[in-house]
């Protein structure tokens, strides 16, 4: 567990410190709904000590989409994708509060493709917490661990904090007016999503790149020029930003260049 | 309840907020695919589906424009806009005051249009135009998703949706680089893959996004 892991550099306090630097920061300066939820994912598995885990907002039709997540690689996000559909995240999201599964073995009978998914990814534990506003739901963000895990209750109070924190920020980030305003930057946030995919795709097939590659590419490069990952994820997909300009910051930045083969 | 009925009843409550939150008459909504062939997912009423009718047989109409831009086009007085006489002509009989069309969107790529007519002419406000894009943005996912069931009644479909599988949107992003077009065509090009092929949507892009379709050798690699 978080609290007692004493190999770990960081204290814990010095963790939730700095996951909620990271997300005051994030709300300071220019961003955008996925950049923001991303920042969230990573600093509550940071504090909470898990492995994995992604966001998923609810769409028009009353599903839920995943919008940010650790990790690009199918796997992870199939198992994500399928706790949306039977598991932790629709239970969460029905419920309207937190759902803690500290050994997955427990819920194998309940909810067997989720186990299944789960399992093979190595995760023994996952807990799923509401992104509410007001009474509303309007999301559910779940996290993993290969560990078996049992989230504290002040652990599981700071993870909520930081995901009413998030709420607060995607309605800042448009004046928030009328509740037409709040369901359309959860649409917004969606569509930016697909529009990251897209952009992955033209730098996958350009620059022979992995998804997770092409993704941080484009997050770096927005970070370092002060965009939003929306605008580059477009201006990529209009092609009015060159691929080779994305990677040559990218490599300049980073300190091993990937070889292009 | 019957499937047919369901599905009316899903196109419905795609078009119940435009007829909720602005100030039209009747609205339609429609999805095309690369050789502007349509399917209208639903219309709220006749004159609704007659205008969408219209354009179809023309071959031209605002809705045209709507899908090739990707953008909202305004048609505030039908009487006296000179642009498309003669499907404007056609509306103008039907008693139609007014004309708003806004694009399907998944991220760069446009999937089909959503039609607004009022009886009465006049503009939208700014706000309203902002309101009926993100509405349009909103539903542009559910829309292909119940197109691809209408049309093909694909098994896919009844699993995670297919605008939620982020292969599709990859692959998009992969063959408008191997087709060097933009993503709206590259969208329909995948399309129109996975129908002549009997395959559903998702499985043609997870063969782009593993290499083993490349759509600029125009076949299978492997």
């Amino acid at each position: 567990m978080s609290n007692g892991d004493i190999v770990d550099t960081k204290s814990r306090e010095e963790k939730i410190n700095a996951a909620f630097v990271s997300m005051t920061d994030a709300l300071m300066s220019e961003y955008d709904i996925v950049d923001l939820l991303s920042t969230l994912l990573n600093a509550c598995i940071d504090v909470l000590d898990m492995d994995a885990g992604g966001i998923l907002l609810v769409d028009a039709t009353g599903e839920l989409e995943l919008v940010a997540s650790t990790s690009e690689e199918a796997e992870i996000v199939e198992t994500i994708i399928v706790a949306a559909g039977e598991g932790p995240c629709i239970e969460c999201y029905d419920k309207a509060e937190h759902v803690s599964v500290p050994d997955i073995e427990r819920v194998a009978e309940k909810w067997p493709k989720f186990y299944a998914s789960a399992k093979q990814q190595g995760f023994l534990s996952t807990y799923a917490v509401p992104m509410r506003l007001r009474d509303e739901v309007m999301g559910v963000m779940n996290i993993l661990s290969a560990q078996p895990v049992e989230i504290s209750e002040g652990d599981g109070k700071i993870a909520q904090a930081l995901a009413d924190l998030a709420v607060l920020g995607v309605l800042h980030e448009r004046n928030f007016r009328t509740p037409v305003a709040v369901t359309e930057q959860l649409h917004l946030a969606l569509d930016t999503r697909i529009l990251i995919e897209q952009a992955k795709g033209v730098l996958a097939q350009r620059e022979h790149l992995t998804m997770t590659e092409a993704f941080d590419a484009l997050r770096h490069y927005a970070r370092v020029n002060g965009l939003t990952l929306r605008h580059v994820a477009e201006a990529t997909v209009h092609r009015t930003l060159a691929t080779e300009d994305l990677i040559s910051d990218r490599s300049a930045a980073a300190p091993v260049p990937r070889s292009i083969s | 309840m019957s499937a047919a009925q369901t599905e009316a009843d899903a196109g419905q409550k795609l078009a119940a907020p435009f007829l909720d939150l602005l100030p039209i008459t009747g609205v339609a909504i429609s999805v095309l695919d690369r050789d502007h062939k349509a399917s209208v997912i639903h219309a709220s009423d006749d004159t609704a589906a007659q205008l969408e009718e219209t354009q179809f047989t023309l071959g031209d109409g605002p809705l045209f424009e709507c899908f090739a831009t990707a953008g909202p086009v305004l048609v505030p007085s039908v009487s006296d806009d000179s642009r498309w006489p003669l499907f404007l002509s056609h509306a103008d009989q039907l008693a139609v005051g007014a004309l708003f069309f806004f694009p399907l969107t998944l991220g760069a790529a446009c999937i089909g249009t959503v039609l607004c007519y009022r009886d009465s002419p006049g503009h939208l406000e700014r706000e309203t135009v902002d309101v009926g894009s993100g509405l349009a943005r909103a539903i542009a996912g559910p829309a292909l998703r119940h197109a691809i069931l209408l049309a093909d009644g694909e098994a896919d479909a009844k699993n995670t949706p297919t605008e939620m599988r982020r292969e599709v949107h990859q692959a998009t992003g992969m063959m408008l680089v191997q087709l060097d077009v933009s993503a709206t065509d590259a969208l329909a090009r995948m399309r129109a893959y996975a129908f002549a092929h009997g395959v559903s949507l998702r499985e043609v892009a997870r063969s782009v996004v593993s290499g083993h379709l490349d759509f600029s050798t125009e076949g299978l690699i492997t």
